[in-house]
């Protein structure tokens, strides 16, 4: 009776050998990542049962000191010295997008009373005023941009009254350097 | 060890290589490949397509032995249905693999299996291969599993993925085709 050649039954064997090492090696790698598995959630277990209450992440309100911008005066400097304003300041939740640097042109502070002495003290609160109010310290009006208010920054002093007030304009960076 | 594997059914054998067993596959190996061979052989003609065929059905046994469902009949019955998809598809490439089948009101002698005996007894071995070559391959398949492998028809059927009914009826056919064949082989033989 006619039967396969030896040598097949020995390639066969071959093949069933390479078969089982290639499987054993697979089962392996199987087992060490269900151990590893195993292992980081026995320790995520122990660690939430044993371990400190989960902290909370509190909030707190960011205060930043808002410096104002370079103040490049334009006429001679006052004797009064103007106070930086220290502001609460909520955070933006979204991010702006980032404008081309500007710089304040102030004029220097011009007295609203005829007090010689400057005051000790007092606040600075910026404001807008009708751009006719530049006027009456004899500054220049562009007729055109009458109707555009004008922004000030008004001394106030201890005593609650209005002591001084500098007018403020806004050039942009590039402008100014002229790119 | 050896002998208490050979005792063992072809079930055991299989779920003992599944887990690596060397020994239970040769064994399992040895008590198959002989029937496997000589089908592939009688089906193909060819000792090198019965070789490609042994090895193609006991490297599926080796990658994927749980294909096999011991509700679904033996091994051995498992084993010649795979291998015979593997010879049909081997004879599908041959091109000089006969193709035409036989025709239903083709006039041949109704003989019995005691007559075809007969004329077996008679033929030589070479001349009875010529013969079950020139069979179609549906007749082809079902004589070299029930007349030369000695399979029942129920595990013939198995094997070949049909009916009792039909495995009965293309015997049938092929006895009478194969005693035809022989037969007119015999009288041309007498005349040269």
């Amino acid at each position: 009776m006619k039967e396969a050649p030896e040598a097949l039954e020995q390639k066969l064997v071959e093949a069933f050998r390479r078969h089982h090492a290639a499987r054993s090696a697979r089962g392996q790698r199987i087992w060490i990542g269900v151990a590893a598995a195993i292992a980081i959630a026995g320790v995520i277990g122990v660690m939430s049962f044993l371990g400190a209450p989960p902290q909370k992440v509190r909030r707190t309100a960011a205060i930043e000191v808002v410096r104002p911008a370079k103040v490049v005066p334009t006429t001679a400097p006052s004797p009064m010295v103007p106070v930086a304003a220290v502001r609460r300041v909520h955070r933006p939740r979204h991010v702006v997008p980032e404008q081309p640097p500007q710089q304040e042109v102030t004029t220097g502070f011009l007295p609203l009373d005829s007090s010689s002495a400057p005051p000790t003290g007092g606040e600075v609160i910026r404001m807008d005023m009708p751009r006719s109010t530049l006027a009456l310290f004899g500054l220049p009006v562009d007729e055109q941009r009458l109707s555009v208010p004008v922004r000030a920054d008004v001394l106030y002093g201890e005593d609650g009254m209005a002591h001084a007030v500098r007018f403020v304009t806004t050039t942009s960076f590039e402008t100014q350097t002229g790119r | 060890m050896q002998a208490s594997l050979a005792e063992e059914s072809d079930g055991d054998l299989l779920k003992r290589a599944a887990c690596g067993s060397e020994e239970a596959f040769v064994t399992l190996y040895r008590r198959h490949q002989g029937r496997v061979f000589r089908f592939a052989l009688r089906m193909s003609g060819n000792e090198t397509t019965a070789e490609e065929v042994v090895q193609e059905v006991f490297l599926l046994v080796i990658r994927g032995p749980v294909r096999y469902k011991t509700a679904r009949g033996s091994f051995s019955a498992w084993l010649l249905g795979v291998a015979r998809n593997h010879v049909l598809r081997i004879l599908e490439r041959d091109p000089r693999t006969p193709r035409e089948t036989v025709a239903r009101d083709m006039d041949l002698p109704d003989l019995s299996a005691d007559v075809l005996s007969t004329l077996l007894v008679r033929e030589s071995a070479e001349a009875l291969r010529r013969a079950v070559l020139c069979l179609p391959v549906a007749y082809r398949e079902v004589l070299a599993l029930c007349d030369l492998e000695e399979l029942d028809y129920a595990e013939a059927a198995r094997a070949l993925g049909c009916s009792l009914g039909t495995v009965r009826s293309r015997l049938h056919r092929a006895r009478n085709l194969l005693a035809a064949k022989l037969t007119a082989d015999r009288a041309r033989g007498c005349a040269v």
